[in-house]
């Protein structure tokens, strides 16, 4: 598992660094005023791209978290005398809190990301309002900062000290990008970018996760507020939570690359200075007070246009290439992950009972009830519409039901949220596979098994379970890029990553040819020798028949038959539900397995 | 100090103002339905218009209730060139690329704005600016009154041709699902290219109205763009007749803030409201919008 390359971090640490000490010796201070904000800039970028780039949820309100972090350092000083080197670390945590508020309900309640790009927007405005009413706030006029050359009180004789302060932080948050990305928390930060229900469903706590990123990405961004109160020695409303703040860090950071790590940077070091280039150079008159706005705005539009993922990420492929390594010997298959102790076959595993759903005037599932033994392959089958996968839905914690209880291993588990239900021993596989788009296969598997386990363990199961599957020679091949074959086998290897006790399939014969479905039958057929329960919905009949042990018919969201394959087939129900009234009534062979 | 009359008073110029902004937030909200695009250019397109409505003034002396007529029609090819050079070409790219690409858009005329007509506030005097009616006490603008008529009116045209003809039926289909009106036979891409071409040239309209009382600045575009959002929003996405009662509801709520609040903090209170709109109610306020 690779994140971001530390060797990009280290140039371009280096690189900044040498502009720091070069650009105002050749070029003078009014440059190294113009790298002063490049800079700011550049380092906003970074800490934006964590959430929109790294997690995938593009905020329009970061000017909020820049504003409170030049608000609260600059109120405490002024007020309290509080140097702004702890005021700086106050105003991160008020912002941390403020992310915690404004990402609550949002991440909570799972709405889209255009809701959450708006709600920050939103809370961004109620601040730049509700801060121009506030007097001991200096209301809409703003504060002015007391100047002076204490460098405990943030301020320097020297300016070239505020060009050090802001590279210095610009180098840390480059850095902690690179560690963050390394860590499973950035793993599972990426997952949620490409696929939150995949993500869900292999155990992330999707909240917890978005919230944890939203913080650190607030905490960074008002670090940078209080620089700039601190530099520009004024703030007020409009120049700390001007929506035209937010908006620019989108611009820069989709201009160089979403999502890379140094997109943000690069984005930033280009149009800054360029801006500032048309905006004193070219200045003939006061009709050129706009171009720098016009020359961002076509950058931004010719980039989505030319080059989607950005200048860096266009020089790079996907910004963050899947490299491959050197050839690892074909090791033995990993024994290293112990599996869970399996439960003994023959004690009841699930219990389901009165499960109801309705979506508004459909009843989708009908008082459906049934158990599964530990150790059993059970098979759920009946025409399309029946209810099958809504019944998944609901086992899995997708969906919870209008009425009736799961008890899994005793305990209810109806309620909980998919990495609950994942956590508890039941993973799954979806009907329309989910992968992770930009994750190789290897990743994909990996990450679900970080969800769950050790780094270690997880590496040595990942490898285990993608050679069982017969991916490991196709292991740094983007999700993207597989058959219709392989991703399903890799939705069983990712489900099994989570080491579950309870396996649900969903329709993964489907589309399939014969030779892929008998290679999945064996293989499910493994699984159960090793004390794996299966639950599986499944459209060719034949495959249930010989799997299951038993199945459950469903039709128009009831249960119409509920027992061994071959008394099931023999059901008249089943046969009139598959075949039609007309059609069964007139028959009378005796088994007319419901098989196509 | 509270008054009857007061309350009247905000109640009644709210309204007005909301029935002008409820016409921005319709042709957005159509735009939306058809395309699910959200486009943040909105209010920078209302605005190119507000800037056309001043230049026809200062060159031809026209009325801008006449220049409604003059703008309609190069409103409508800059939509449409808007959509074939830089929407069609993201469609496929989910609704964040799009709003990305309309925040652009945005960025480009609003700086374009700035570079011709400069910074300055720009204005159209005209006979009617100051023309007020009397009702008891209630101060009613004259020029508010007109705009509001003409936008019932274009709103009412649109959704009889919505409903009533048989074009307005093929942009309902797109609006339900794309994939099944072009089974049925829709040119579907056609379909959106004619309402967001729409969808802009009914900005001529609000243009019009709005610089027989009010002025425009180059910053102007992204504030009616917001507000536009806002309206739509709490209308509930791509609900037409949610966004018109939205913008009425806005129109108030703003006059009212306005009014009784400490007046640098009463813009907060919209979009507090907005906010809690989005949490609480995503398919608006009357619940039956897309989920966004």
């Amino acid at each position: 598992m690779k994140g971001y390359s530390i060797r990009q971090a280290i140039v371009a640490g280096v690189l900044i660094w040498a502009a720091v000490f070069l650009v105002p010796e050749l070029l003078g201070i009014h440059w190294g005023n113009v790298l002063i904000l490049t800079l700011l800039w550049a380092y906003l970028c970074v800490a934006w791209n964590l959430t929109g780039g790294m997690l995938g949820q593009i905020s329009f309100g970061h000017a909020a978290f820049f504003g409170i972090g030049a608000y609260a350092s600059t109120a405490l000083l002024i007020r309290f005398g509080l140097s702004p080197w702890l005021g700086m670390l106050a105003g991160g945590a008020v912002a941390v809190l403020a992310a915690f508020l404004v990402g609550y309900i949002p991440f909570r309640l799972r709405l889209t990301h255009l809701v959450f790009a708006l709600f920050t927007m939103a809370f961004d405005f109620v601040l730049l309002y509700l801060v121009g009413g506030l007097p001991f706030l200096g209301d809409v006029n703003g504060l002015y900062l007391p100047v002076g050359t204490d460098p405990w009180m943030f301020q320097f004789a020297d300016r070239s000290y505020y060009l050090y302060t802001i590279a210095a932080l610009l180098t840390l948050a480059l850095f902690l990008t690179v560690a963050l990305s390394r860590t499973a928390t950035g793993q599972f930060w990426r997952a949620i970018r490409e696929n939150e229900e995949a993500a869900a469903a292999v155990g992330i706590n999707l909240f917890r996760m978005k919230q944890a990123g939203l913080a650190v990405s607030a905490f960074l961004t008002a670090l940078g507020g209080t620089f700039y109160a601190q530099y520009v020695a004024f703030i007020d409303p409009h120049s700390v939570f001007g929506l035209d703040i937010a908006i620019k860090l989108i611009l820069f950071t989709v201009v160089g690359g979403i999502g890379t790590l140094l997109g943000p940077v690069v984005g930033a070091v280009v149009l800054v200075p360029l801006g500032e280039v048309l905006r004193t150079e070219l200045t003939g008159g006061p009709g050129f007070a706009g171009i720098s706005g016009l020359v961002y705005g076509i950058a931004l539009i010719g980039v989505i246009l030319a080059a989607p993922h950005g200048l860096v990420g266009s020089f790079t492929g996907r910004g963050r290439k899947a490299t491959v390594p050197a050839e690892e010997g074909e090791s033995s298959p990993g024994s290293a992950a112990p599996e869970k102790p399996s439960v003994p076959s023959g004690g009841t595993l699930l219990e389901v009972a009165g499960l109801d759903k309705r979506f508004g005037g459909v009843h989708a599932v009908k008082d459906v009830s049934f158990t599964v033994e530990a150790g059993e392959i059970f098979g759920i089958i009946g025409p399309n519409g029946a209810g099958k996968t809504t019944v998944f839905t609901m086992l899995s914690g997708f969906r919870q039901p209008n009425n009736g209880h799961i008890r899994f291993l005793g305990r209810p588990i109806e309620g909980l949220e998919p990495h609950q239900v994942c956590r508890a021993g039941i993973a799954r596989t979806f009907q329309i596979t989910q992968t992770f788009p930009g994750f190789t296969v290897l990743e994909t598997v990996t990450t679900a098994a970080w969800a769950s386990h050790d780094r270690h363990a997880a590496d040595a199961l990942a490898r285990r379970l993608l050679q069982e599957t017969g991916l490991w020679p196709r292991r740094h091949i983007l999700c993207a890029n597989l058959t219709l074959a392989e991703q399903r086998r890799l939705e069983i290897a990712r489900a099994l990553a989570t080491q579950p006790r309870m396996l649900l399939l969903d329709e993964v014969m489907a589309g399939l040819t014969l030779t892929e479905i008998q290679e999945v039958v064996a293989y499910v057929a493994g699984l159960r020798e090793r004390g794996l329960t299966v639950v599986m919905i499944e459209h060719v009949v034949r495959v249930v028949m010989n799997l299951c042990q038993r199945v459950l018919v469903l039709d128009a969201g009831e249960v119409i038959a509920l027992g061994t394959p071959e008394t099931v087939s023999r059901n008249p129900k089943v046969i009139e539900a598959y075949l039609g009234r007309k059609l069964a009534g007139s028959s009378s062979a005796p088994a007319p397995a419901p098989s196509v | 100090m509270i008054t009857g009359t007061l309350l009247v008073q905000a109640i009644v110029s709210g309204l007005l103002m909301g029935g002008i902004y409820a016409l921005v937030a319709l042709s957005l909200a159509l735009a939306f339905g058809v395309l699910r695009v959200l486009n943040f250019a909105h209010g920078d397109l209302l605005m190119v218009g507000m800037y056309g409505a001043v230049v026809l003034h200062r060159w031809l002396g026209l009325h801008p209730y006449w220049s409604i007529l003059v703008l309609a029609v190069p409103m409508l090819l800059l939509g449409w060139a808007m959509f074939v050079g830089l929407i069609r070409p993201v469609q496929q790219a989910g609704v964040l690329v799009q709003a990305q690409m309309t925040l652009g858009v945005s960025f480009v005329i609003q700086s374009a704005a700035l570079m011709i007509f400069g910074a300055d506030l720009l204005n159209i005097r005209t006979n009617l600016e100051m023309a007020v009616l009397r009702v008891e006490g209630v101060v009613v603008s004259i020029p508010l009154a007109i705009g509001f008529a003409v936008s019932l009116l274009i709103s009412g045209v649109l959704s009889w041709a919505l409903l009533g003809t048989d074009a307005g039926r093929r942009v309902r289909a797109t609006a339900q699902d794309p994939d099944m009106a072009r089974l049925c036979g829709v040119d579907v891409e056609r379909t959106q290219r004619w309402v967001f071409a729409l969808s802009v040239a009914l900005l001529a309209g609000v243009a019009g109205c709005l610089m027989t009382f009010t002025y425009v600045v180059p910053a102007a575009g992204l504030q009616y763009s917001v507000l536009a959002l806002l309206v739509v929003m709490l209308g509930g996405l791509g609900d037409l007749k949610g966004a018109f009662l939205g913008g009425l509801l806005i129109g108030v709520a703003e006059a009212l803030a306005g009014g009784f609040l400490n007046s640098a903090v009463g813009p907060a209170v919209i979009y507090v409201l907005f906010g809690l709109t989005l949490l609480f109610r995503p398919r608006g306020l009357f619940g039956r919008g897309m989920e966004a």
